[in-house]
């Protein structure tokens, strides 16, 4: 051992193969992974399977604008805004399923049936991606008009909380069946909703979990990790940030979430006011 | 000379010996590929080791790095709508809005109406935005009575939007096929008088259809709890207030 120290001192050149070999893994993932990606990001959701708004050609052109005009033009993107979350409620309403409805301006995460919410969860705490801030609303407003399908979910709580129960043969059997109630469920609510256009709600109780973590709250954490390191993967061999879902996670009080993921439908759809 | 040619010997012997001794000890080939690998291993092992951090916290540090970003701008808005359309457009705007206001409002009941939440089994009794009494319920217990490979039942409480279709006092309970296989008696016919029962439901009830009821309890303990076979079951004074303030056709809303 103290021959292999002597060595490696003595010998610059194996000092400096180490120290590359050392930095050369961190080095890539930060130039490869972050720095160029964001350095070549273009703000657009291509997979909303919509076109952008087009430039009226006939009025448009490039305008310039005075401070004045510039914030009549945000107030007439919050109204396009407005009018494409209203509209979604009005397309929801005539329908006869249960559907949510986040309004980050409000700070609530609604649910709804036929127009009338049911259920309205303050939002203790959000996050949403720094990527919103960058695409323009020609490119964000035809992703947002109309409402997201739920595609698949992931739960630390079951949807129905099914027990099974045989039938008693006779009386004297169903005499000796246990007939207390359940007691409730107490495991954390920690969810994930996945939607289709890229949209990924993550949803987490805001009250810290009792006891240390359960077995079904520490595979889902092993499950969202497992799920945010082959991302890295997938970003390195894609640098391009395009396709990267658009993550927005909420915390909200643990009644409320679990309310919330017990009463959507499978196949639920979400409108999306930012 | 004899002298010189002595200590040139001499040296000679020294020199020998000493590259014997430098050959002896100078390591061989495997050993230093082994030290080199070492080295190897240990370098990647440590690269690895730094970049966990990194990979860990990936897409938080991409986020961060994407704040310097230059936000997005209006002005592509500004070239779509044009300087000119800015005004009629937002009237436009807002004239659209109120319409749809407008359609919107349609859908909130004229009256009071009631919510169920069945999985924290409470309700409350609403009229507009403004809440009239609230309180507990007991829902569904998510039970499966299986009786059979093809006779089953699941005691849930159904999802959605429903109107009272009837509206009853001191209703009597026609049991169902599962109330006696529950309970490990044979199943009677149709009308038989077994299958009325007088007081269990309390005073009101209240139909949504499909068997599924508001009514009353004798199991009062249990209110808060998901213990029915599916129908929403009320404290007396809270069944009351509601039987009182619905009418046929007032929407409950359940989820």
């Amino acid at each position: 051992m103290g021959s292999f120290f002597r060595w490696f001192w003595r010998n610059r050149r194996i000092q400096v193969i180490f120290f590359i070999l050392i930095i050369s893994l961190p080095v890539f993932l930060i130039v490869y992974g972050i720095i160029l990606p964001v350095k070549n990001y273009q703000p657009s959701i291509p997979s909303s399977g919509m076109p952008g708004l087009q430039s009226d050609t006939a009025s448009g052109g490039h305008v310039s604008l005075d401070p004045g005009q510039v914030e009549k033009i945000r107030a007439i993107i919050r109204k396009e805004n407005e009018r494409a979350y209203l509209k979604n409620k009005l397309a929801l309403a005539e329908k006869d399923s249960i559907y949510m409805v986040l309004n980050l301006q409000d700070s609530a995460l609604i649910l709804e049936i036929k127009g009338i919410p049911v259920k309205k969860a303050r939002l203790i705490d959000y996050e949403i991606s720094n990527r919103f801030a960058l695409i323009n609303h020609e490119n964000l407003l035809p992703w947002i008009s109309s409402p997201f399908l739920l595609e698949r979910d992931l739960s630390t709580i079951p949807k129905e909380p099914i027990i099974v129960k045989q039938a008693p043969k006779d009386t004297i059997e169903a005499a000796k069946m246990n007939t207390k109630p359940a007691p409730p469920d107490s495991t954390n609510v920690f969810f994930t909703l996945y939607f289709d256009r890229n949209l990924e709600l993550e949803i987490e109780q805001a009250d810290p979990p009792e006891k240390g973590l359960s077995e079904k709250v520490e595979t889902y954490l092993n499950l969202k990790k497992n799920e945010s390191t082959r991302s890295v993967f997938q970003i390195l061999s894609k640098p391009r940030q395009t396709d990267q879902p658009m993550k927005i996670k909420l915390v909200i009080s643990e009644i409320e979430a679990r309310a919330i993921y017990r009463a959507i439908p499978a196949r639920s759809r979400l409108i999306l006011k930012l | 000379m004899q002298q010189i040619s002595k200590s040139m010997d001499d040296r000679s012997i020294q020199w020998e010996v000493s590259e014997q001794t430098v050959r002896k000890n100078r390591p061989s080939f495997a050993q230093t590929m082994l030290k080199v690998l070492v080295v190897f291993i240990a370098g990647l092992s440590l690269s690895v080791l730094l970049s966990w951090p990194v990979i860990k916290n990936f897409n938080r540090i991409q986020e961060y790095a994407l704040k310097y970003k230059p936000k997005a701008e209006v002005q592509p808005t500004a070239n779509r709508i044009g300087k000119g359309n800015i005004d009629t457009y937002s009237a436009a705007l807002d004239k659209d809005l109120a319409g749809i206001e407008k359609k919107l409002a349609v859908f909130i009941p004229k009256g009071p109406y009631l919510i169920i939440n069945t999985s924290a089994n409470q309700f409350k009794l609403m009229d507009g935005d403004k809440i009239l009494r609230e309180g507990m319920v007991s829902t569904g217990s998510y039970t499966i009575l299986q009786a059979g490979p093809n006779k089953q039942w699941i005691f849930k409480t159904p999802r959605g939007m429903f109107k009272i279709l009837n509206k009853v006092v001191d209703p009597v309970w026609k049991k169902p096929d599962w109330a006696f296989v529950e309970e490990g008696l044979p199943i009677p016919s149709a009308n038989h008088p077994s299958r009325y029962e007088y007081g269990v439901l309390g005073s009101y009830s209240m139909i949504l259809g499909d068997g599924y009821m508001i009514h009353g309890t004798l199991y009062k303990r249990f209110l808060g709890m998901p213990v029915t076979h599916g129908c929403v079951r009320m404290g007396d004074d809270d069944l009351e207030a509601v039987f009182k303030a619905l009418q046929i056709g007032s929407k409950v809303y359940i989820y």
